[in-house]
This record gives structure tokens, sequence and C-alpha cells, in this order.
């Protein structure tokens, strides 16, 4: 069942998007795993565009919000508002209170700003002067993120990294898919043709079958046997937290769920490895200049041959 | 003509051919089995003697992926459901009784890859 919404969807965020199909198949997946995804790549690459798409397929409210460098957390989260005619203070809700969150280019705000945003991922809920109030379920971020070399960018420091479950970096297309790209935007882009697939009940539904996803004890000492090798490597600082295996684990599930399996095999921890844990590690200042390009996921990348899975 | 050292030569050769014969079919002799999980374990040492620069991190689906490049006599397909069962068996909570054959089949053709 699973797997025939996937590919509803993905029929739909097709009809203006070109060519993204693995990484949309990614952001639903981590939808489906309850996560947050980071979607990086150069201005200009079809972030938002597909962000927009994938929650108009979803039928789900999207709001998205601008990152600037003046922002203050209740641009985000909401704040109290003097009611004149009530003589009271009233709560307005921030753009937080959406089930897809669009925060485009959030390192160009102030950690603050950040630290608001990540903590309402976190907690799925917000606290202002004493007030708490739930966000809507579900609910997922979709942070994008310029890369770091650019000017005006505050990197996300390894706490705030660590809340994102996924990074999926959107790379340039290959030149039959940009000249397809090109061709679509003769004209403009018109999203009314994108239609929702599946209902919000349905969605609860096939978050809860991931859930359900049968993980065997084995399994889970493959994945903890990863993470110990990962921690204990000399060429990282910092390997991956037990959030972050948390959250590779469901991501596992909901790849299987989407392959039609009702169990995780060690193929869906390896397939996701890369997208959920590289973005969290931190090489050594010395593994760093020896050039391990590209960085962590080549540590990743060794561990996998190295760790047996269960067979 | 010496007769004596031909019949020798004779059958020295004979002995030798059936010494050969003997060896070479003890190779390529398997294990008994009587389950799908005892085949794909037989599969497994056979992977591990026949093609020891495997990584140990591989799954068995990469295994697979690495085994069909050596264009081995073996029918794919059937293989494919067998591995289907035998993961529902190992990872889920069913499974496990399956056609084996063309396991065993894998495991004769990888162990001749020595």
């Amino acid at each position: 069942m699973i797997s025939s919404i996937s590919s509803r969807i993905l029929d739909q965020t097709r009809k203006v998007v070109v060519g993204r199909e693995a990484e949309t198949r990614l952001i639903l997946e981590c939808f489906l795993a309850r996560g947050h995804v980071l979607l990086e790549g150069v201005p200009g690459i079809s972030k938002t565009l597909l962000a927009r798409a994938f929650a108009r397929s979803l039928g789900l409210e999207f709001k998205r919000v601008q990152f600037t460098p003046d922002m203050l957390p209740l641009d985000i989260v909401g704040g109290f508002i003097y009611n004149q005619a009530k003589n009271s203070f009233e709560f307005r809700k921030g753009p937080v209170f959406t089930n897809i969150l669009l925060a485009d280019e959030v390192n160009r705000a102030p950690p603050k700003v950040q630290s608001a945003l990540l903590e309402a991922m976190q907690e799925l809920q917000v606290t202002v002067e004493g007030h708490t109030e739930l966000l809507p379920s579900p609910m997922i971020v979709l942070g994008t993120e310029n890369p770091i070399e650019f000017q005006g960018v505050y990197p996300l420091p390894e706490g705030q990294l660590d809340r994102f479950t996924m990074r999926v970096v959107f790379s340039y297309q290959p030149l039959d898919v940009e000249t397809d790209v090109l061709q679509r935007n003769l004209g403009d882009i018109d999203f009314g043709v994108v239609e929702p697939v599946v209902g919000l009940s349905e969605l609860r539904g096939l978050i809860e079958e991931v859930q359900n996803i049968k993980v065997t004890r084995e399994m889970l000492g493959y994945l903890a046997k990863l993470g110990q090798a990962m921690r204990t490597d000399p060429r990282l600082d910092l390997g991956p937290s037990p959030r972050a295996l948390v959250q590779l684990l469901h991501c596992a599930q909901a790849r299987a769920a989407l392959e039609g399996r009702s169990f995780i095999i060690p193929d869906d921890i390896k397939a996701r490895s890369d997208v959920v844990l590289a973005h969290r590690l931190r090489l050594t200042r010395e593994a760093a200049l020896k050039g391990l390009v590209p960085g962590p996921s080549k540590v990743i990348a060794e561990m996998l041959e190295k760790v047996e899975p269960p067979r | 003509m010496n007769w004596t050292g031909v019949l020798v030569g004779a059958n020295a050769a004979l002995y030798l051919l059936l010494a050969y014969q003997l060896i070479h079919a003890r190779r390529l002799q398997t294990r008994r089995v009587g389950n799908l999980r005892e085949a794909f374990g037989v599969l497994d040492e056979e992977v591990k003697r026949g093609i020891p620069s495997l990584p140990p991190g591989r799954t068995w689906r990469e295994v697979v992926a690495e085994v069909k490049r050596k264009d081995l006599q073996v029918d794919w397909v059937s293989f494919g459901k067998s591995m289907d069962a035998y993961e529902e068996f190992r990872y889920g909570d069913s499974g496990g009784s399956a056609d084996y054959r063309e396991v065993l089949k894998l495991a004769r053709e990888v162990k001749r890859l020595k």
C-alpha cells in the first residue's frame, strides 16, 4: 500500500519538477520516519520547487519562511500580541504551526532563531513565556541550506545538525535532464496541476505502519556495531549519536515499507547510512587536511564494508 | 618390449586418474542440507572460500549482485524467490520453507570459482 502511494506522489511531483525522483523519495521516507530534512545545494537548483510540489501532493498545510540575518525567534514560533478590544495579550501562532514548513536558507538566520526552530522540531511544541502550544501532527521541516562557503551564512552547529534526520544534497542534473528543465520552464510553472493524492488520516496510518515494520534484535546489534565502529575511528572527532542511530533505524523502516516489506534488511541500513549520518560526523583536523574528500562519507563507506551484517 | 613396465605404467596412470576424479568429485560435493537456512549457510561458506576478496560488510543482496557478474549457470529467477523467502525468514517473522535447489546450485558454481 505504501509503495503505491509513493509512486502516486512521484507522479504528482514530476508534473512540475524534472528529474528529482531520488530526492523526492528520500523526503517521503524521512516524512514517514517522523523526521526533518536538510536540503543542501546551491541556489536555484529546485529545492524550494520540490518542497512545494511535495507538500501539495500530500495535501497538507504548507508554509515557507525565508530566513534572514535580522530575524527574531518570534518570527518563527509566534508570540503574545496585545489585543486592545479584550484588553489582554493573545498568543499569535508563528509559521512553524503547519504540517510542512519550508525553512529556506536556514543557515542565514542568527543562532537564536535557528535554535528556536530546532527546539520546536525536536519537541513538536512551542513554549513562549510559560505558554505551551502543540504543533500540528504530522509535521516536517524541510530546511534548505546554502553551502557554507557562501557569504552571510551562519554554519549550523553540530547539536542543531543532529536534529535533522537526513541531509539531501542537490547536485546539478545531467545534460539531458537539464535540457528538460529548460523545456519545462519555457512557460510559467502552475502548481495547480499537482493534485493531493493522500489524505491526512491515511498519512497518519502510513506513519503508524512504518513504526510497525519489524526489526530483529540482530539488526539492532548490527546498527549499534556500526555506530561504535565510527565512534572509535581515529579519523573522526565526532561519531554518530544514539539519536542519529535511532533516526537511521526509522529511515530504514520507512525504506523497507516503501519497498513493500514488513521487515528491515541490512541493505536498508546501508542504503541510508550516508544521508542520515554524514552531516553529523566531524573529521579530525588531521583527516581533513589529508583531504578525505568528500569527508565523512568516505569513512562511512569504509565502515559499511568492514562491519559484518547479519546474513 | 618390457610388458611388465608398460602394465605398471598403465596401472599407475589409471590410479592417478581415479584419484584425481575422487578429489575433484569431493571438491564439488556439497554438504547434505535439509532446509533453506542450511542451504544459505552452505552458500555463505562457499562465498567466503570462493571469493575471499569480498569485504566482510557485504549483505546477501550485494554478494548476489557480485556473483551475478561472473556468468554462472544459475536460474536467477528461481534463486530470487528462494532469497525472498530466506530474507522473510531471517529478518521477518515467517517463511523459511521454499525450494532451495538453486541456492545449492549457486554454492556449487561458486565452489568451481576457486
